[in-house]
């Protein structure tokens, strides 16, 4: 078969994936050697999604032994099938490098006759290229649940990036949906990288010697992450979240990834849906970076009396809108670790606040300068005790002036907006929100 | 008013900015010869640039501001933006009064559109480290051409010599007629103003294999022009390998 027909099988095989990024890495190039990594990633191109394309993403092989319900290389369907050779697939990554088309290798596989062979394969694509070829690029691998500690420990060695799918956001949707893969195969390698990354000896199954790193040996230096796909089962929003942050706090995952359930394949355990759940992606996505990066937990955004995301208004603003007790906040003044609280404040723009106001004392003015989205903010923030929102205790007030786009929200037009919510809402008049606030200061 | 007219190049540029910030009266503009229009008002003051007051002036920038704000300055210049030159000197004026805590003045008008300019180039930088693609000619070199909206050839040159230490290449800004070649780690910045390059079978299949991998990867039923767009604006693709007109 043709290299390039092997690629188009390959490729389209393996483009549901959802991981792309080629961060978390540094090293320098060598002389007389290809490639270096960047700890930042660095994105190639963008396809007509508008998903990044860093790396070379292909399978290793799309024939598979299993026959799991959500996946289109499943055993029952009928589709072209093909495999790389190691070589084939480390001289194409070569070639693509020296182009600059990508950032360097993603390589997965259906399984093939079994985890272990399936595993050698593409630990010997990864051979070829660190130690034959000299790449120095980046290579994420997938691990093949089922596969020996020994081969994912040099799995682990050979790559910048690990990371073993979860699938299903539960035990029981994985016994249902992909009956062939347990939550204990899954589990099992997750808890070995973690253990290898922080450098402990690793507990594994049958007290196999493994061989420790040697000095100098880096072991998954971009870190481990995974990916459960959303929609095909049903947990809600908030077992979802609660399961991510369990795997960043227990595996000290780098990304915990999520991909709208798109239907491949037709199997009656399999929900009938319209197109993939986006928007649901999306909030999960949001509420996922309040967790890494805002200080949220999953029970602070979600709670189970109210288990899935607004549909209207993202998590941090249905936050505030529950808190406005902690609210407004005068941006002069208050941390860092609550301007990131503050809807329409990014961490981009909360940086540059706390550097602003040491230099100057800082109006709404200067704020957009800075970059933070005032149409949200304004109703959580005071400017040098200035309160330029609708109403700072009523959050159906603010919920409508945020959500409804004929409704405006500037300080100018604040009297008269009200006036007419006034007629025709009266109970969600507030009279006087300004001397609330100014009584304060 | 004084407008100050130096040659286009960065030694010109802190010539004049070292001329400009001496005078008392603020000038009413600092352009590159081929732009300047001076109205009836204007003094035109012509700049030959100076190396010993181009090392002054860097000098005094480092150690009375700081390191930092050199960078800010030489980024903001190689931004090309219209109004660079007149914002740095704002942007100096104000460093030389207060030190090294100009750059906290972020919501300050004279700061801030420094700090812009150097964003932008910055992510122009980054992004064409990703976006630059290489095509390896029949004398075995890999060719690429660009034309960025800032003069960032000089700023992705390192990344490319430190990773393709193997390869001979070379990175040709068509917009400006500048180009960087790459050999053994090392890079150097020369005038080119045309090139001519021809590729074999081989290369055309490699162009091919990507053009078609680069059509499938997106999954249809999530397609979505408009975030591609953001990403990827339409003036970077006419360099590309790859087709987003026709994927």
């Amino acid at each position: 078969m043709e290299l390039m027909e092997k690629l188009a099988i390959l490729g389209d095989a393996a483009k549901y994936d959802v991981s792309c990024s080629s961060s978390g890495s540094r090293r320098k190039g060598k002389p007389g050697e290809l490639g270096n990594a960047a700890p930042a990633g660095i994105c190639h191109s963008w396809a007509a999604d508008g998903r990044c394309i860093s790396l070379l993403k292909v399978l290793q092989t799309n024939t598979c032994v299993y026959n799991c319900a959500y996946c289109q290389n499943r055993r029952d369907n009928d589709l072209p099938r093909a495999a790389f050779t190691p070589e084939e697939l480390a001289d194409l990554t070569m070639a693509f490098y020296r182009r600059n088309f990508i950032e360097g290798l993603f390589v997965s596989s259906a399984v093939d006759p079994d985890p272990d062979s399936t595993m050698e394969r593409m630990i010997r694509t990864l051979d070829l290229l660190r130690n034959t070829h000299r790449f120095h690029g980046y290579i994420h691998i997938k691990i093949i649940p089922g596969a020996s500690p020994e081969l994912i420990h040099r799995a682990g060695l050979l790559a910048d990036r690990v990371s073993v799918n979860i699938e299903l956001p539960s035990a029981k949707s994985l016994r249902l949906l992909a009956p062939q893969k347990t939550s204990q195969a899954i589990l099992a390698p997750m808890t070995q990288i973690t253990e290898g990354i922080a450098e402990r000896h690793p507990a594994l199954p049958g007290r196999r010697v493994i061989p420790m790193r040697r000095p100098g040996e880096k072991y998954v230096p971009a870190g481990q992450t995974t990916q459960m796909i959303v929609g095909a089962s049903r947990e809600n929003d908030y077992q979802i979240l609660k399961l991510s942050e369990g795997l960043y706090r227990r595996f000290a995952m780098k990304r915990v990834y999520f991909s709208a359930y798109i239907p491949v394949v037709t199997d009656s355990r399999l929900p009938a849906v319209a197109g993939p759940p986006l928007l649901r992606e999306h909030r999960l996505y949001q509420g996922d970076w309040l967790l890494r990066f805002y200080g949220f937990s999953a029970d602070e955004i979600l709670d189970p009396q109210n288990p899935d995301f607004d549909t209207d208004l993202d998590p941090k603003c249905c936050w505030a809108l529950r808190h406005l007790d902690q609210f407004p906040v005068e941006v002069n003044r208050a941390p860092y670790e609550m301007l990131l609280r503050v809807p329409g404040i990014g961490i981009r723009s909360a940086r540059r606040i706390v550097t602003a106001r040491k230099a100057q004392r800082l109006s709404e003015e200067h704020l957009k300068k800075l970059g933070v989205v005032l149409k949200r903010a304004r109703h959580f923030i005071t400017c040098a005790g200035a309160y330029a929102g609708i109403s700072c205790d009523n959050d159906d007030l603010i919920r409508r002036v945020l959500t409804d786009p004929r409704l405006p929200s500037t300080v100018n037009l604040r009297m008269h907006e009200q006036l007419s919510l006034f007629q025709s809402h009266p109970a969600l008049f507030d009279p006087n929100p300004l001397s609330r606030v100014s009584g304060e200061l | 008013m004084a407008v100050y007219v130096y040659d286009g190049e960065w030694e010109g540029l802190l010539t004049a900015l070292f001329h400009a910030l001496a005078d008392a009266e603020p000038p009413a503009d600092i352009q590159p010869a081929a732009a300047v229009q001076p109205t009836f008002f204007d003094t035109v003051i012509r700049i030959q640039s100076d190396p010993d007051t181009v090392t002054r002036l860097a000098a005094g920038i480092r150690r009375r501001i700081s390191d930092k704000a050199f960078h800010n300055v030489l980024y903001a210049y190689l931004s090309e933006e219209d109004d660079s030159a007149m914002a740095i000197y704002r942007y100096l004026k104000l460093g030389f009064a207060i030190g090294r805590t100009v750059d906290r003045h972020m919501a300050d008008d004279r700061v801030l559109p420094v700090l812009r300019m150097v964003d932008r180039v910055s992510f122009e930088t980054h992004r064409l480290l990703g976006l630059t693609r290489f095509r390896q000619t029949t004398d075995g070199i890999y060719y690429s051409s660009i034309s960025p909206d800032g003069q960032v050839i000089g700023l992705m040159a390192p990344h490319f010599a430190e990773r393709m230490a193997d390869m001979d290449w070379i990175i040709h800004d068509v917009k400006r007629g500048l180009a960087v070649l790459g050999r053994n780690g090392e890079w150097q910045l020369v005038s080119l103003p045309y090139i001519e390059a021809e590729f074999d079978e081989e290369e055309l299949a490699y162009q091919q294999a990507w053009k078609a991998y680069y059509k499938q990867a997106a999954i249809a039923n999530r397609k979505n022009p408009k975030l591609r767009r953001n990403y990827m604006p339409v003036r970077y693709w006419k360099h590309l390998i790859e087709d987003p007109y026709r994927a």
